[in-house]
């Protein structure tokens, strides 16, 4: 199986300092990835990135074999990835479904223009995030009024709207209730069940032993070590990301490729 | 200890209150009058303010029977159309959270130009006002660019643009530095008149289509509470009396001039598309959030050109009712107070400053509220001294009185969730 997103030596940098350095890894459908890394290390960076917010200066980055490179978020999202930024990105001042169908507005004729079909959207927001938590939901409130949990689901909601072939999600139980955790938990997998790539940006390691197919350890703007489930511990994990100790392999061969930890990490890729 | 306690208090009286503003269940209402109050108001802003507005008409009224004469009426729209027109552009921008310094002298310098292609050069008026629309459209566009490619904050892009465009406007008129446009179909515009019945169906019509709007956004805003909802059909009721009573006297003076129209076409055109089309919905995520609408895949930069251009037609429009109001265009047409009355009107109207929430129509009801105030102090023979002092403190007690309600409302809200 040849992996669905391919980061190759991907470097970028920030005024003079680089932020990531000949960052490399991949994921394949239908598995949950996590990057790990103390604050700093560059997911985020990573993120933005993938997401089209960022431009690297330097890398390539492929999907389903060829080569992509965004100019802007809205390119990404065409390209099939779906993102939860670590703040959510809602606009308090609009409503549920107003928030999930931002740039993707349903339209209808109407004289002279192509007014809003509310109705339409009201509809389908509801029954995406119903499918999603299980719950009814009203999505005539506006964000603003919402609770932390409430504002993860219409995150994530928006972020499966276009059914993404990658669902990228930034700290996505941070701030919720054990409860809340569950249900975005079952929800990940549900994704990569359907054959969906995850990536994940978690703090909590117990967290990532649970989930993650797949572990990519980050530490100063490089990926120092990328693990499979069962082959590390969590304190090995700790240890690694804190550039004590390495972490142990075995990679899959074949889809996966080492980091820029053997190479030359000087090189510069402009 | 103590500000704990309090706080929870007041948090418990707030959830309580805001359960029952919400209709949402029969929780006893503890609350005071104030904060309950502060939940219809936030929701409903700009009804208020147009109530305000005709309780004010009623009362210059009874102090001096002039006010609600064809005349002053006459007199009072002459003064409220232009700055009316530019709100609208005003309020677009400040929606989606960028503000124009420049856009009466950009007004200016484009019915200059109109002014001069059609009576200085005789080239058919329609020619010469195409022109000053795409000299008006292409100034604001080129401060958008400036904006978004440059991060040059619009507040300093504009001022700028304000200072530059004054020098702009003496080298656009001719040497004498005026054109007269008496007798021309340029000065006529605001002497064309159509008659009083129209005036009732389009008051009549914008205030089903006004209520027809509330009760769809009701349904899509949800729970704003049956009082909120009742003060703002109130407050079209109230829009459309005052359509109906200026189109009753004004009728009597001749009819309801072509720009009055134009102001009030403008401001339900406004609405309908910032309420039902995805360029409203865009206009308000950029004001409420650039970053997340960014991310969401907006291009942010669009919207704010788009809104830059929408207000490049108001200004052109502004100006060109300016001068055909006051017979001509010279070195002091589009004064910056002019501008500032337009931030004014808008703010007081119900927009935010600071972008995302707001309307079109609280550019109508602000102007409408200033202008009726300055007028009837004029008629009670106030000072000018005066009459300036007391919209300055009206803009600050209007945002001020925002801020507190905003706040206690916000407290509510955040109980209630």
């Amino acid at each position: 199986m040849s992996p669905h997103l391919d980061v190759s030596e991907v470097v970028h940098r920030f005024g003079g300092r680089t932020v990531l350095e000949n960052v490399t890894f991949s994921l394949n459908p239908g598995e949950v990835a996590c990057l790990v890394g103390e604050n700093g290390a560059g997911k985020s960076t990573i993120v933005n990135i993938l997401g089209g917010v960022l431009r690297p200066v330097g890398g390539v980055i492929q999907l389903a074999g060829a080569p992509v490179a965004f100019g802007s978020p809205a390119d990404a999202l065409r390209a099939g990835i779906g993102i939860v930024y670590q703040d959510l990105a809602l606009c308090d001042n609009l409503t549920i479904a107003e928030n999930i169908f931002l740039a993707q507005e349903r339209t209808k004729r109407a004289p002279l223009v192509r007014a809003l079909s509310r109705r339409d959207m009201e509809d389908e927001a509801a029954r995406l995030l119903t499918s999603l938590t299980g719950n009814p939901w009203d999505v005539k409130q506006k964000v603003s009024r919402l609770s932390g949990g409430q504002r993860q689901s219409v995150a994530i909601a928006r972020a499966v709207l276009l059914d993404p072939s990658i669902v990228i999600l930034d700290e996505p139980t941070a701030a919720l209730s054990v409860r809340q955790v569950d249900e975005v938990h079952r929800l990940i997998r549900g994704l990569a069940e359907r054959g969906r790539c995850v990536l994940l940006i978690l703090h909590d390691l117990n967290e990532v032993a649970e989930l993650a197919d797949k572990v990519i350890a980050l530490r100063h703007g490089r990926v120092i070590g990328v693990s499979q489930r069962g082959a590390y511990t969590v304190d090995q994990l700790l240890l690694a990301i804190n550039g004590v100790g390495q972490l142990p392999g075995p990679r899959a061969p074949g889809t996966d490729r080492a980091s820029g930890t053997n190479k030359d990490s000087t090189r510069d890729l402009d | 200890m103590t500000s704990t306690n309090s706080e929870s208090a007041r948090a418990g009286v707030a959830a309580a209150v805001s359960a029952v503003v919400l209709g949402g269940d029969q929780r006893p209402a503890g609350g005071t009058a104030l904060t309950r109050m502060a939940g219809w108001y936030s929701a409903s802003r700009t009804a208020a303010v147009a109530v305000v507005t005709l309780l004010i008409w009623i009362g210059f009224d009874l102090a001096n029977s002039a006010f609600l004469s064809a005349e002053n009426l006459a007199g009072l729209f002459d003064q409220l159309v232009p700055i009316g027109v530019l709100s609208v552009g005003m309020a677009i921008v400040l929606l989606c959270g960028e503000i124009d310094l420049s856009s009466a002298a950009v007004g200016a310098v484009a019915a200059t130009l109109t002014a001069r292609l059609a009576v200085g050069d005789g080239l058919p008026v329609g020619v010469a006002l195409l022109a000053g629309l795409a000299c008006a459209c292409a100034i604001t566009l080129l401060e958008a660019l400036v904006i978004t490619r440059l991060g040059v904050p619009s507040f300093i892009t504009t001022l700028g643009g304000m200072i530059a465009l004054g020098g702009g406007l003496l080298l656009v008129l001719p040497s004498t530095f005026d054109v007269n446009l008496a007798g021309t179909s340029l000065g006529s515009i605001n002497t064309t008149m159509i008659p009083a019945p129209a005036g009732y169906l389009i008051a009549v019509a914008g205030a089903a289509l006004g209520a027809w709007t509330i009760l769809a956004q009701q349904r899509t805003a949800g729970g704003t509470g049956v009082l909120a909802l009742a003060l703002r059909l109130a407050g079209v009721a109230v829009l459309a009396v005052i359509g109906i009573l200026a189109s009753y006297v004004l009728g009597r003076q001749g009819g309801i001039p072509v720009p009055v129209l134009v102001l009030v076409a403008v401001v339900v055109l406004g609405e309908l598309a910032l309420r039902n089309t995805a360029w409203g919905v865009h206009l308000l995520a950029v004001g409420g959030s650039r970053a997340s609408a960014r991310r969401a895949g907006l291009s942010t930069r669009a919207v704010v050109a788009g809104a830059f251009a929408v207000l490049g037609v108001m200004a052109f429009l502004s100006g060109i009712f300016s001068a055909s109001i006051d017979l001509g265009v010279s070195a002091s047409s589009g004064p910056s107070s002019d501008v500032l009355d337009a931030i004014a009107s808008v703010v007081v109207g119900g927009t935010s400053l600071f972008g995302g929430t707001g309307s079109v129509t609280s550019a109508l009801v602000g102007v409408a509220l200033i202008g009726s105030i300055t007028n009837g102090l004029l008629l009670l023979g106030v000072s000018v001294a005066l009459q300036s002092i007391v919209t300055g403190l009206i803009l600050v007690a209007a945002v001020a009185v925002d801020m507190l309600l905003a706040r206690r409302a916000a407290v509510g809200q955040a109980a209630a969730s």
